[in-house]
């Protein structure tokens, strides 16, 4: 990140942050008036409509990393590396069926590790716990230090100053109102996104025409264009069964297949990812364009906030300022909020106080989702550059995975020695691929592996599953 | 005893003197030193992108010239940083001209992407593990 470069008035940058700030708090105490209970609390009531899932969809699934990564993917990778991003959408479409399975199958569930406790036992869920809390934890840090390090890139605001608010306001909300508020704040933050973005790629047409982009790519930087792009074609499908593992495994996504009424999970996924296909297509394109329109981009993580403060001007830095505060939060408050879900109930509850009351529970919940905060808050204070990139890793955990948990849902040949190889022997062989060879094969191998191992424990498994077990109570 | 004065006072005139020249001498070359890539080269890169840093100059021009075709201007401007992509395979030279026309010693780029090959193997694997995923989702537990 080229940081010397500041687009915003500072002034006008706390104004913004302090109203984004009082809007997000505010609501997230007044949504969270009703909850009483952990369920209130971590489930929002499991009653859920059709519009806030499918908002609450695609707004947490557009991180920074959509409108800052997206730009960079299609600079770095051209019309293969759009695509690629945009593939991540398949993580939420093909959750779509996987979350009617969910809530058929453990309608008193909480937390994606009460199913691999309950489907595969207690080896199982520790792996999985150590593999989702990794991920969760790293990918909490790196929204946390983006946010810092992006307030101070548009506005000159201080890091730990940016980093401190945008954190410590999420935590606010998500305390007071947990998924209700994290879902409601979703709604109003995907809807700031979309626009922002829609009229940032009609002021960039209003600039340029699409033939202008075309052949001054054509011209300068031909790889973007060529259909055998190799980094571009291995980028593919290790990008998009990335979305994938991400998706299935994380409490992100199973707190909300738990929250959303019966009748429409499956369709907010559905339509949360149709909603967030478009969306790294049309930030990618903002960064194609910048050369037809004559912009000079120092670092490739830069392109987004330049090409916009090019064709919008003072206007365009308020809207990126806007759009990145926004995703940036709709991000973290779903981080806080499901990483301490599942700490609450899969760690304190399951194994520190199995007879703690819904109310005791609700208020472990909020302590966590403090102590998560002030965690994440220390470890980005020192702002160590390299930490995010530790978030790469995290792709062969994911990836390996994927089978256990689709076997998992679906067949009751699915078994303990299946799942527990799988996540052992993909994870360990997509890390050593990922420094063998590349991050670019890192999760495909892993899933690749972690898949024949599954289909193998499966075809040789004499064991069935019963089904019923997955029911467990409250 | 003055003689044994003189000596010294005489050095040190010369000495200040001698100072002064090179102030004066360096003075010039400190605010228009010439521009120099900060990494030598030559740069090496399997995914047509490099980023490109220099110092000195505080205007500059970066012309990028490959084999065989005609030098193109890519940058005009006082930043010290270019990030370039989308490069064909083949070998570049990047020439760096500050605003009193010092040249720094060009920037050797290869570009040589990466097997095609293995590229098609690792996408048709993924597609292959990806449309099985896909398969099982969809197929759901109708035998179970």
């Amino acid at each position: 990140m080229t940081e010397s470069k500041v687009f915003l008035d500072p002034t006008v940058g706390w104004i913004l942050l302090a109203a984004f700030s009082a809007l997000w708090i505010g609501l997230g105490i007044y949504w969270g008036r009703r909850n009483k209970s952990f369920e209130d609390h971590a489930l929002a009531g499991r009653n859920v409509g059709l519009a806030l899932g499918t908002a609450t969809a695609a707004a947490t699934w557009i991180t920074s990393n959509t409108t800052m990564l997206a730009p960079q993917f299609a600079l770095q990778l051209g019309i293969w590396g759009m695509l690629a991003y945009s593939t991540a959408a398949f993580g939420l479409m093909l959750f779509a069926p996987m979350a009617k399975r969910i809530r058929q199958l453990m309608p008193n569930g909480y937390t994606s590790g009460d199913f691999f406790r309950l489907r595969y036992g207690r080896v199982a869920w520790a792996i999985f716990l150590v593999f989702t809390l990794f991920y969760s934890l790293t990918w909490l840090v790196s929204m946390a230090m983006a946010g810092g390090i992006l307030l101070e890139a548009l506005a000159g605001i201080d890091y730990v100053w940016g980093m401190s608010v945008i954190l410590g306001v999420c935590v606010i909300y998500t305390m007071r109102g947990g998924l209700t508020a994290v879902i409601g704040t979703d709604f109003i933050q995907s809807l700031v996104i979309i626009v922002g973005i829609a009229v940032t790629g009609f002021a960039v047409l209003q600039n340029v025409s699409v033939a202008e982009i075309h052949a001054n790519l054509t011209a300068t930087k031909p790889a973007l264009l060529d259909v055998l792009f190799p980094a571009a074609i291995m980028a593919i499908f290790n990008n998009l069964l990335f979305g994938l593992g991400e998706v299935f495994h994380n409490n992100v996504w199973w707190s909300r297949a738990f929250a959303f009424r019966d009748s429409v999970a499956s369709k907010a996924f559905l339509l949360g990812g149709l909603v967030w296909l478009p969306i790294p297509v049309a930030a990618g394109f903002i960064a194609l364009a910048s050369g037809a329109l004559g912009v000079a981009v120092p670092s490739a993580d830069m392109v987004g906030p330049l090409v916009v403060a090019e064709v919008l001007g003072t206007m365009g830095a308020v809207a990126i300022f806007i759009v990145v505060f926004c995703s940036l939060a709709s991000s973290i408050d779903s981080l806080l909020a499901a990483t301490s879900d599942l700490v609450t109930e899969d760690i304190w509850r399951r194994l520190m106080h199995p007879q703690a009351s819904v109310e005791t529970l609700k208020k472990a919940a909020q302590w966590i989702t403090l102590g998560l905060g002030l965690l994440t808050w220390l470890v980005c204070l020192p702002r160590i550059g390299t930490l995010a990139t530790v978030l790469f890793f995290a792709g062969p955990l994911v990836g390996s995975m994927i089978w256990p948990i689709v076997a998992g849902l679906y067949w009751r040949r699915a078994n303990t020695a299946g799942a527990v190889g799988a996540m052992v022997l993909g994870a360990g062989v997509g890390l050593f691929c990922y420094f063998a060879i590349g991050w670019y094969v890192a999760t495909l191998i892993a899933t690749a592996v972690s898949m024949i191992w599954v289909l193998g424990a499966t075809a040789l498994g004499k064991s069935r599953f019963d089904w019923t077990v997955l029911k467990e109570d409250a | 005893m003055q003689g044994a004065c003189d000596r010294p006072i005489f050095s040190m005139r010369v000495l200040a003197a001698k100072i002064l020249l090179a102030c004066a001498l360096c003075a010039p070359m400190a605010a228009h030193a010439a521009p120099a890539f900060t990494d030598p080269g030559p740069v090496t890169s399997d995914s047509g992108q490099v980023a490109v840093a220099w110092t000195g100059g505080d205007e500059v021009l970066l012309t990028l010239t490959k084999d065989g075709e005609a030098a193109r201007d890519i940058y005009r401007g006082s930043g010290d940083t270019l990030f370039l992509s989308g490069l064909a395979e083949g070998d570049y030279r990047l020439d760096l001209t500050g605003a009193d026309g010092a040249q720094a010693q060009p920037l050797v780029v290869e570009v040589r992407h990466q097997s095609l090959t293995q590229a098609l193997l690792l996408a048709a694997i993924g597609a292959i593990v990806f449309l099985l995923t896909v398969g099982a989702i969809l197929r759901g537990a109708r035998d179970d």
